[in-house]
């Protein structure tokens, strides 16, 4: 029997603690995100039953729109806000002291977070006044900007081997590989003909990036050759929200897609689609894979329900 | 970039043509010197561009760049078009530098626009652009003139086109008052007047200053009764434009084509009046509202103040069902109401300054990181009794009461989940007395627990005081066993391991459940990858289309299918007698050549059962085979250029994938496909030749 937990507003990111095998944070907004409060809810898997609690929620004034655990304390977190600011919350200390940091410099929406998981110091903020900064904890102001993409930034990610790099994915249809110790981008792959809503590394193999975009297709890609994706990953119905890479195995890869479905796929075997679930009624926007528990996965959707389950399962089990 | 191409030579090209052509030369040295230079400044690293510069990609870039229209766009929208056809920076700042500059006209909108775009204005013309009037066209025509004949001379000319507006300048400041109003006017005059400087500096071969000011003179006081001819030149001018950029407004076209027939469909499918603007015209809105003249190429038709972007952008054929709720709220907002669940929240900090608590737990490795070799885990601060200090967290007390000492979410199926159990209960059991020495793999949530009976040895030997070498040359150990590793020889393998702990040299208790740690885990993670692909416990969609099942049929050594051919047998025999290490390692080394996991994992036990069994068996069967009436069918050769249509046709009749059927193929002499009667065999044989290649039935 896998566990639900039924947020009140529509769910928009979930993101699995580093430290901690049973804890999530979930990114919600309300009125889908359009205009509203948002609420980040952290909860915590039920060792005895297939039960999900919530440690701790806290309100913010506009939808959050993404969550990102820090990696160097367990128990800090941070949290994408669509007024632009981002706020840091520290669960170890009493809800009444907490944001402990609202870090305001964007100009819009502030839409993906990723913290560095090889430096852990530092994180990046995707945001769609076509911009992403990079920032500590430890400071109140960024410490880079970085502005070349011509519309929106829905997606940074860090290259989990190398700790100067990442890669951004914009409503401009291409993503770029920055690092940081370059003043511009290093890299610009015209991935898709539409705009790529997501992006990960592969994380054993540091060159090889999966782009997701509004055409349905998730396209992998090697930076060496970045003219023809390695691999083309059809099957979604529409648009594809999130993919991540598994940090347990080398090959496989889970997306979610606006066709409420949540798909894992190995993209070195002809036919990539290895499993499929449809728990979902609505959009499915957020998806996770355990970095501590192999096969362990979570997703969250606009239907306002986040979903923990273990791969091979079925996530409406009962 | 042959999409935006074939421009008719005209005027308005020649001069960017001879330009482009005049700087290319000098350009020449300091191309081929600038990739190189880039390649020393970043060596090595795989995440920059090393592509060369592809001039014709940049030559279309130029003339792309060159359109008056394009001028009049935002830079930004210039480089992400580039982009977006598959340039690289280089080549898109080449294109920039190449590109000459644009006229200082006098609209404030693209004098901002060229202050953007440093790369295009050279010095020259930023004196005229910094004069508080705007240029009339004389100094402009005289001013690019003069950067086409000599780059050398750029002051001279600059120094007289700024005393000549001094000159002219009472004079032409009624006649620029007339021409800043009517701004699309002045526009078409820079580029008419662009087709007379062509001309004139083909004459002049180096113009006097007295005969620019003649010019200039006279082209101030032509101004204003050009203004009629102009217009009608703009007519003709444009649709010159709109052939030559036929595909670059028709992309834009297409563009809002998808967004009407999207805003078409959203009204069908909610009928609802008023859904048009937000869902899609995100891309064109944004650009809308960007660009503030009338000569931006988006052709912003819906106009929206509520946030664009809120929603992605989808083509037309695949906009999502948004739900009934989303397209209500959405209506409220665009009507100006505030759904009403909305309330005032201060989320501000209350304390900006507040200190983050203590990091209780240490970060782990990733295991990405655990496999590619032990790294140095930056260590943050820990408190001291970072261990006994997480039963307070109320995450950690699960495991106490549990009888199977794992959360439910740990619990995975058939033997990955035994073996997970195990890992962790010995790891539990190895970390009940660790110190904080390396805390760089912590599994600090497992409380003390004595290890189970089954792995005396382990236990014994971890108990034992341990002395190692230095922890790398253990890890290499370790990964030689790791290809060795084999799901039901664990106590084989502890006895190798605790034979290795015996005989190495000094290790402290602390290192020795590091490793062992370390070996379940590696040992874990590597059959774990074996296993991963095995679809039994992955529910598959019913709806999906069946699996199509790859393996061909000689691979399978199952009655009733006939048995292996002679070279299988072999091979089968072969492996069998191998020691148990070596057949450990087939797995991977098979997983590598196939790269097929599924079809490896059957190959190694199909084989395993089959030749044991079968090894007597199949040779008297073979033998029986050739008496009766089934034959096999084997490939001898095949012509090289018909090599795919053999491919294909081996694909039809064996069922094999392309990778199979290729490596199948490129091995001939091969057999095919055996057990068949001779009808089917001389028909097999024939399709072979009609490909040809040539089959041999036997």
């Amino acid at each position: 029997m896998m566990p639900v937990f039924k947020t009140p507003f529509n769910g928009y990111s979930v993101r699995f603690s580093p430290f901690y095998e049973s804890r999530l944070a979930v990114a919600t907004a309300q009125n889908f995100g359009i205009l509203g409060n948002g609420r980040v809810h952290v909860i915590d898997l039920a060792p005895t039953g297939p039960v999900i609690n919530e440690l701790v929620a806290f309100d913010t004034a506009d939808g959050v729109y993404d969550v990102a655990w820090s990696e160097s304390h367990d128990s800090v977190l941070v949290a994408a806000i669509a007024d632009g600011s981002i706020k840091v919350y520290d669960t170890a200390l009493p809800p009444q002291s907490n944001p402990v940091r609202s870090l305001k410099e964007h100009a819009r929406e502030v839409h993906g977070l990723d913290y560095n998981p090889t430096r852990r110091d530092s994180f990046l903020s995707a945001s769609w006044d076509d911009s992403i900064k990079l920032w500590t904890l430890d400071r109140p102001a960024s410490l880079r900007t970085f502005r070349e993409h011509a519309y929106c930034v829905y997606s940074v990610a860090w290259n989990p081997k190398h700790a100067d790099v990442f890669a951004s994915a914009s409503g401009d249809c291409t993503v770029r590989i920055w690092d940081v110790r370059e003043p511009g981008s290093t890299m610009i792959i015209p991935g898709h003909e539409h705009e790529i809503l997501s992006c990960d590394w592969n994380k054993y193999d540091e060159c090889l990036i999966a782009t997701a975009s509004v055409d349905k297709s998730i396209k992998i890609w090697d930076v060496r050759n970045y003219r023809v994706p390695v691999s083309v990953l059809n099957g979604h119905g529409y648009a594809v929200r999130k993919i991540k890479f598994s940090p347990h195995r080398r090959n496989l890869l889970v997306s979610c897609s606006y066709d409420m479905t949540v798909c894992l796929w190995d993209f070195m075997v002809e036919d990539a689609l290895v499993g499929r679930y449809d728990h979902h009624t609505e959009f499915a926007v957020g998806v996770d894979l355990s970095v501590l528990v192999d096969g362990l996965m979570a997703s969250t959707g606009w239907d306002e329900l986040v979903y923990v389950w273990q791969q091979g399962m079925d996530p409406r089990a009962s | 970039m042959a999409t935006t191409q074939s421009p008719s030579p005209n005027s308005n090209d020649d001069k960017p043509q001879a330009v482009s052509e005049v700087v290319q030369q000098a350009n020449q040295v300091q191309q081929d010197v600038r990739p190189e230079a880039t390649k020393q400044g970043v060596p090595a690293s795989v995440f920059v561009n090393s592509e060369p510069i592809r001039e014709d990609q940049v030559s279309n870039a130029v003339k792309f760049l060159s359109h008056p229209k394009v001028r009049g766009s935002p830079v930004i929208y210039r480089r992400s078009f580039l982009e977006k056809k598959g340039l690289t920076k280089e080549e898109i700042d080449e294109a920039f530098r190449r590109v000459p500059d644009p006229s200082p006209s006098s609209q404030p909108a693209s004098l901002s626009q060229d202050g953007q775009a440093n790369s295009l204005s050279s010095v020259q013309t930023q004196a005229p652009i910094q004069t508080p009037q705007p240029l009339p066209a004389a100094p402009t025509g005289i001013v690019s003139s003069g950067r086409v004949a000599r780059r050398q001379f750029q002051w001279y000319h600059a120094v007289s086109a700024v005393g000549l507006l001094a000159a002219s300048g009472c004079g032409t400041a009624l006649l620029i008052k007339k021409v800043i109003i009517p701004k699309l006017k002045l526009w078409v005059r820079k580029v008419v007047l662009e087709e007379d400087n062509v001309y004139a500096k083909k004459i002049d071969a180096k113009p006097s200053l007295a005969e620019e000011a003649a010019a200039a003179a006279k082209a101030a006081a032509a101004a204003a009764s050009d203004v009629a001819k102009a217009s009608q030149e703009m007519l003709n001018s444009k649709n010159e434009e709109r052939r030559r950029f036929e595909e670059f407004m028709n992309l834009m076209d297409a563009q809002v084509q998808e967004m009407k027939s999207m805003s078409n469909s959203i009204r069908k499918l909610e009928g609802q009046a008023n859904s048009s603007g937000r869902a899609f015209s995100d891309h064109d809105d944004h650009r809308a509202s960007a660009s503030s003249t009338k000569q931006s190429y988006a052709n912003g038709n819906v106009d929206l103040n509520v946030q664009p972007g809120r929603t992605s952008t989808l083509p037309a054929s695949a906009e999502p069902p948004h739900p009934k709720s989303f397209m209500e709220k959405m209506e409220m907002i665009q009507r100006g109401e505030k759904p009403s669940n909305i309330r005032e929240v201060n989320d501000m900090p209350p304390n900006p300054n507040q200190q983050l608590s203590n990091p209780r737990i240490t970060p782990r490795t990733k295991p990405w990181e655990a496999q590619n070799g032990p790294r140095q885990v930056l260590q943050s601060q820990t408190s001291a009794e970072g261990l006994n200090q997480n039963g307070v967290d109320s995450g950690l007390n699960y495991l106490v009461d549990d009888e199977s000492s794992t959360p439910w979410w740990q619990r995975k199926n058939v033997r990955i989940t035994e073996i997970e159990n195990e890992d962790e209960v010995k790891a539990a059991g190895s970390y009940g007395v660790k110190t904080n020495e390396q805390p760089s793999v912590q599994r600090t949530w497992v409380p003390p627990q004595p290890p189970p009976v089954a792995m005396p040895e382990a236990a014994e030997a971890i108990r034992r005081p341990k002395s190692a070498p230095k922890e790398t040359a253990m890890q290499e150990q370790l990964a030689d066993e790791q290809s060795a590793a084999r799901p039901s020889e664990v106590t084989d393998e502890l006895q190798r391991i605790t034979k290795m702990f015996s005989t190495a040299g000094k290790l402290n208790k602390v290192s020795s459940y590091q490793v062992a740690l370390k070996v379940f885990k590696t040992r874990d993670t590597f059959y774990l990858r074996v296993r991963t692909f095995q679809h039994d416990f992955v529910p598959r969609d019913p709806k999906a289309k069946p699996k199509k099942l790859k393996y061909p049929q000689f691979y399978d050594p199952y009655g009733p299918r006939p048995p292996p051919s002679d070279k299988i047998v072999e091979l089968a025999d072969c492996i069998s007698a191998l020691s148990p290490e070596e057949r450990g390692q087939i797995g991977p080394t098979l997983m590598e050549r196939l790269r097929h996991p599924k079809m490896q994992t059957i190959t190694v036990e199909g084989m395993e059962l089959g030749s044991q069994g079968g090894a007597g068996a199949g040779a008297a069967k073979t033998e029986e085979k050739k008496e009766k009436t089934t034959f096999d069918v084997k490939l001898e050769k095949f012509d090289a250029a018909a090599k795919i249509k053999v491919i294909k046709e081996v694909r039809a009749f064996t069922n094999l994938g392309l990778k199979e059927a290729k490596d199948l193929v490129e091995k001939a002499p091969v057999m095919l496909k055996q057990g068949v009667t001779k009808e089917e065999a001389s028909d097999i044989m024939e399709r072979i030749k009609a490909t040809g290649g040539v089959a041999v039935m036997e």
